[in-house]
């Protein structure tokens, strides 16, 4: 699937070492894909609509998968998430929330606005290591992700 | 009716009804009878003069021997109408001559004794005739009482005509009269009706007079003034007894409103707290093993245990730090009430532990069944959970038993509540340490004996247990065990 290996993954988290623990995870699973990160809401939408510093276009491809945390200084996972799935252009990417969050709220919310999958982050790494292995797994060698137009 | 539930106001004109009738009747009685004898004696002066009138008119004919002229003489007394009879008798006492009104008259063979008397129905007079000091004869008069009943008529018609007069004025002046005395007694009696009806006191009885009625009725309203001053009093007592007891309840609210907020808040912090303390903790941890990855070959021993320390300690911070967010998200999310089979929680807790008990070799004793409860039924398997897991852990016998049970009804805590126990032969809990134990993160022994723990359970428990409303406490021998103790609802 040279297809899935080439398509860059957008990661929207604040925190740097969980992002990098995700980015090691990531590469511990094979992953060869280019990772992109955004540390809030806004910096995530500006990528994504290439506006702001992101209006070149080479710095900000559109991914094939977004992996959103949910609770992000200022805009939030939950709106982010939502200006995607309204936008006609946008929406048909994954959005695979990873989230501390287990509140039933959240869960329903996501799923409500079009997440493609919920998923709580374990907290223990051995947990978060194997959970990031299965992700690759079946994200990107099981799916077939649509083409980047 | 008998006499006495008569009410006052005839009871009063009866008696004076009574009295006129009786004291007439008496004074009716006597007057009849005196002109009875006033009347008799009358007739009886009458008939003498009368027979002595005949008895001088009768000295020549009874003389001569004349019998018929004596006949006329005697006839002429026949316009008198009470005389029935009359007779003359010569002197041997032999009839000479007679008049008689009616034939069936008799008269006596001989006469009799000079002198008046009664017979049945009548008088009688014999009377002598005298000539020149001597006895010629006697005059015989017979008089009815025809005379006598007439005149008793009149009088007891007159008698019974005053008799009736009196009776009406008796009545109609009692009636007007007996008020004097009945009005202040039925005044007084309808006051303390409608006194004891309507519970007001500020009624008062009207005075008519300074008899005794009068006293009465003084007395009667001093009374009412007493207790309608004594009324006031205890209602204003009770008014500043139910004005205080607002005060403290408004105060109390309060108070327990503050109270509240400040445990919420409390709870809120701990919560937000443990969850912003638990993310750089995970990334201390996280870093510290990818050191250890990345960098292995360049640590020596030294270095690489100092990191596994490091890691094992932020495993530790974390295990307190959830602790401590699963006690503050008790005092924060409701209970779920609900009907709980106990038999059916602690066997789930039981299955749940099953692995240690099995290792352990612990023998539960369940004597009786438990009864079914309102409580949540997650959370009160966190007790027993909790409560068994420390029944195993601080257990140093080789033959470890744990029993769990309901007390009967009141036995221990003197309430209806029923009591809960969790029972082992473990090590015990010198009776110093029993407030302590329920202290959050507080531990009995070092961390390395027993088992470790964040020594968080028996405070998430008695927590559970407060949140039912309920109690716990324990009883312990140091070196043969423990029971804790707990209640879920509040006891009367």
């Amino acid at each position: 699937m040279p297809e899935s290996l080439s398509q860059p993954i957008l990661l929207v988290e604040d925190s740097p070492e969980d992002f990098e623990t995700t980015e090691r995870a990531f590469r511990r699973s094979g992953l060869k894909n280019p990772i992109y990160r955004c540390a809030d809401g806004e910096e995530a939408l500006d990528f994504l609509y290439r506006r702001g510093r992101y209006s070149d276009p080479d710095q900000a491809p559109r991914p094939g998968v977004i992996l959103l945390d949910l609770n992000l200084p200022g805009t939030d996972g939950r709106e982010v998430l939502s200006e995607i799935k309204n936008d006609p252009n946008l929406k048909q990417i994954p959005v695979i929330v990873l989230t501390t969050s287990k509140d039933e709220r959240d869960i329903e919310v996501c799923y409500r606005c079009g997440a493609n999958s919920y998923i709580q982050k374990p907290v223990d790494l051995d947990g978060f290591m194997q959970a990031i292995e299965r992700l690759n797994d079946y994200w990107f060698e099981v799916v077939i992700l649509p083409k980047v137009l | 009716m008998p006499l006495r539930n008569v009410p006052i106001r005839r009871k009063l004109m009866l008696i004076a009804l009574l009295t006129t009738a009786g004291t007439l009747l008496i004074a009716g009685a006597a007057l009849i009878l005196f002109n009875v004898l006033r009347f008799k004696e009358e007739m009886v002066a009458d008939l003498t003069s009368l027979a002595d009138v005949v008895a001088r008119n009768s000295t020549a004919v009874l003389s001569f021997g004349d019998p018929g002229s004596a006949a006329d003489t005697l006839r002429s007394l026949s316009a008198r109408k009470p005389i029935v009879a009359a007779a003359l008798y010569d002197k041997n006492g032999k009839l000479f001559a007679r008049y008689r009104q009616g034939a069936e008259v008799k008269f006596p063979a001989r006469p009799g004794n000079a002198g008046s008397a009664s017979i049945p129905g009548g008088l009688v007079v014999f009377h002598p005739v005298m000539l020149k000091g001597a006895r010629i004869g006697t005059v015989y008069l017979r008089s009815d009482l025809s005379e006598l009943t007439a005149r008793i008529r009149v009088q007891a018609l007159a008698v019974g005509a005053v008799f009736l007069i009196s009776g009406l004025a008796a009545v109609f002046l009692s009636s007007g009269l007996q008020r004097l005395v009945s009005e202040p007694v039925l005044d007084l009696s309808q006051t303390a009706k409608a006194v004891s009806e309507k519970q007001d006191y500020s009624l008062r009885a009207e005075k008519r007079g300074n008899d005794e009625l009068g006293q009465l009725v003084d007395t009667f309203n001093q009374m009412l003034g007493q207790i309608q001053q004594r009324d006031s009093a205890l209602q204003e007592a009770k008014e500043e007894l139910e004005q205080r007891v607002d005060e403290r309840t408004r105060e109390l609210a309060r108070r327990n409103e503050e109270l509240h907020q400040s445990n919420k808040e409390l709870d809120d912090f701990a919560y937000i707290a443990s969850h912003d303390l638990k993310e750089p903790l995970r990334g201390i941890h996280n870093f510290s093993n990818f050191l250890l990855e990345d960098y292995a070959d360049k640590l020596d021993d030294d270095g690489r245990s100092k990191l596994e320390t490091l890691m094992r300690l932020t495993r530790r911070m974390e295990t307190l730090i959830d602790s401590l967010l699963q006690f503050s998200r008790l005092g924060r999310v409701d209970l779920a009430m609900d009907r709980v089979d106990l038999n059916a929680i602690v066997a789930e807790a039981l299955e749940s532990l099953a692995i240690t008990l099995q290792e352990e070799k612990v023998e539960i004793r369940l004597p009786r069944p438990l009864p079914t409860v309102r409580a949540d039924r997650v959370r009160v398997g966190e007790i027993f959970a909790n409560l068994i897991v420390n029944a195993v852990k601080y257990n140093d016998k080789p033959q470890k038993w744990i029993e769990i049970g309901a007390l009967q009804n009141g036995s221990q805590a003197g309430g209806k509540a029923p009591v809960f126990y969790v029972r082992d032969n473990g090590i015990g809990i010198p009776e110093k340490h029993y407030d302590a134990v329920f202290r959050i993160f507080k531990r009995l022994h070092s961390r390395d004996k027993f088992g470790g723990g964040t020594g968080a359970g028996l405070t998430i428990v008695k927590k559970i247990v407060e949140r039912h409303q309920g109690r716990i406490w324990l009883e312990s021998t140091p070196g043969e065990g423990t029971t804790f103790y707990f209640t879920l609802q509040e006891e009367t």
